[in-house]
């Protein structure tokens, strides 16, 4: 991974036409801001696991229930 | 009116019980309404958010009081105005399940909840920000703890 210090205001520029802009730094928190092409989707990293979580927990069933249920009740 | 359902067959329901997310689901934004299913059947208290847009598709939630009862939420002023909140004391709180092939690794998802509320029906998946909540939070002993000798 590539590691850069940059202080408010300042950015970095990816590919020659994405810009992230480091807007305010708080305590714990940054905000940054995005420049770039409309054809290139931006995201919380956390969304994207969330999706696949989803995608994941819809596989579930009323048997598979069942049989957690059993599993608990045994142990 | 009729629905089919993944796990109950076709079963009636009242319009009225419809539960809205205008954003769809983080994976199924096209999804916008749900029912909640009850399985009486069942000893732990499971429920099914149910999709009335795909039949097929339903998600295993659960009260997370009901097994961690220190788990908060904390409503933001954006969730306040996504769901028209008026009073907190109407707020449903769940969160989804995973089972994989191995059982005992059964996850809840407590790192984004479903929040709904009750007095207009309108609901949304929310990405906490407390790192103390895990997407894959594993859930077998706190279930055990809670039911299993109930």
């Amino acid at each position: 991974m590539l590691i850069l210090t940059r202080k408010m205001g300042q950015s970095v520029i990816i590919g020659g036409n994405i810009e992230i802009n480091i807007l305010e730094i708080e305590e714990d928190k940054v905000r940054i801001g995005v420049n770039a092409p409309k054809e290139i989707s931006i995201l919380r990293k956390e969304l994207i696991e969330v999706k696949d979580e989803n995608t994941k927990a819809v596989q579930i069933n009323k048997e598979i229930l069942s049989r957690l249920e059993n599993f608990i009740k045994k142990s | 009116m009729i629905v089919s359902t993944k796990n109950f067959g076709s079963i009636e329901y009242d319009p009225n019980d419809i539960i809205y997310f205008r954003e769809g689901i983080p994976g199924f934004e096209t999804l916008h309404n749900f029912l909640i299913l009850t399985d009486n059947s069942q000893n732990i208290p499971f429920k099914w958010l149910q999709s009335l847009d795909e039949t097929d598709i339903a998600f295993a939630i659960i009260e997370p009081e009901s097994f961690k009862p220190d788990y908060t939420v904390e409503i933001t002023d954006e969730i306040i105005k996504v769901l028209d909140i008026e009073d907190l004391n109407h707020l449903l709180i769940f969160v989804i399940v995973v089972i994989p092939e191995e059982i005992e690794k059964i996850t809840a998802n407590l790192k984004a909840p479903i929040i709904i509320n009750a007095e207009n029906n309108k609901a949304v998946q929310v990405i906490l920000e407390n790192e103390k909540y895990l997407i894959k939070h594993p859930i077998l002993e706190e279930l055990k703890n809670a039911y299993s000798n109930s």
